[in-house]
């Protein structure tokens, strides 16, 4: 499963639950994240043991961006009680620490892994 | 301060004499894609001439205010973009350094209905606990029906530790508003 985008590109692989975020992401509202939060739907819906979103390659995120992840996957996940959520964050950008710190609160158990 | 005007926080008006870069567009013909586009080119200039000019200090570097001019800029022309309402209006945003503080002023036309809303929403922010109206702001987007996120301010306010500020002043067309957001980002203090 795959979202490209002009800026930037979101690939699921299924067999190990892995989202893998890169490139720019600035879409306007919720209308340009809607095939991204697409993707999450199905992810949350295949319940996977775990899942993991790999933003390291992830350069760039807008508030609608960090809202699409918190309510679509991270409060999608922990409500249905079946995966864990795995993110893997770079230092590269210091934007992923601060960003991350949000969304683990909407999900204590969340595990955050920098590279 | 004139009846006809409303002011929010610690608001401060642009210092000219201080250094800054000023933007000024207007929305003009230009249909809402486009218009984002022109904002995100903007907040991107934004960010690579604060990262690339910034003096380095062992407590910032240059690669945390490029991240955070890009995300604050980029919020805020967004926001101006979204409720600007006449095609003529001049937008203007600036940025600039102020003592300890960058700080962004961005001004947009709004009507005088969506003003009103936005106060009250402005009021809110100002008065609430950011990090309970994050959560409860998450929980309202993960339902269905959720129209705006109005993640921006609170995301630059707890994850950039930004202060925030409004003017409204009412023009000479008493249904339009010409509104300020001013946002002041801390750079001395460790983020």
């Amino acid at each position: 499963m795959e979202v490209t985008g002009e800026k930037y590109n979101i690939r699921y692989d299924s067999p190990t639950g892995t989202i893998v975020c890169g490139g720019i992401m600035d879409m306007r509202g919720k209308e340009g994240y809607k095939e991204v939060a697409e993707l999450f739907e199905k992810v949350v819906n295949e319940e996977p043991e775990t899942v993991t979103l790999d933003i390291r390659k992830l350069e760039f995120l807008n508030s609608s961006g960090i809202t699409t992840i918190g309510a679509k996957l991270v409060i999608r996940l922990r409500n249905k009680k079946v995966s864990k959520l795995v993110i893997r964050c770079s230092k590269a950008y210091p934007w992923h620490e601060k960003s991350v710190k949000g969304l683990t609160k909407l999900m204590p158990a969340l595990e955050v892994k920098f590279h | 301060m004139p009846d006809k005007m409303k002011i929010f926080g610690n608001f401060s008006k642009m210092n000219d004499n201080k250094e800054h870069l000023l933007i000024k567009f207007k929305a003009g013909h230009l249909n809402i894609d486009e218009l984002w586009k022109s904002g995100s080119l903007s907040a991107s200039f934004l960010s690579s001439f604060w990262g690339t000019f910034f003096p380095s200090s062992d407590k910032v570097s240059k690669a945390e205010i490029k991240d955070s001019v890009r995300y604050i800029a980029g919020e805020l022309i967004g926001n101006a973009v979204k409720f600007s309402s006449e095609p003529n209006f001049l937008i203007k945003i600036s940025l600039g350094m102020s003592d300890n503080e960058l700080q962004f002023h961005v001004t947009n036309s709004i009507r005088q209905e969506d003003a009103s809303e936005y106060q009250n929403y402005i009021q809110k922010l100002l008065k609430g606990d950011p990090d309970e109206l994050y959560l409860e702001q998450m929980e309202e987007n993960a339902l269905e029906d959720s129209e705006q996120s109005r993640m921006g301010f609170l995301t630059m306010i707890l994850d950039y530790g930004a202060e925030l500020a409004w003017e409204f002043e009412e023009g000479e067309d008493s249904k339009v508003m010409a509104a300020t957001t001013m946002v002041r980002l801390p750079i001395v203090r460790n983020l």
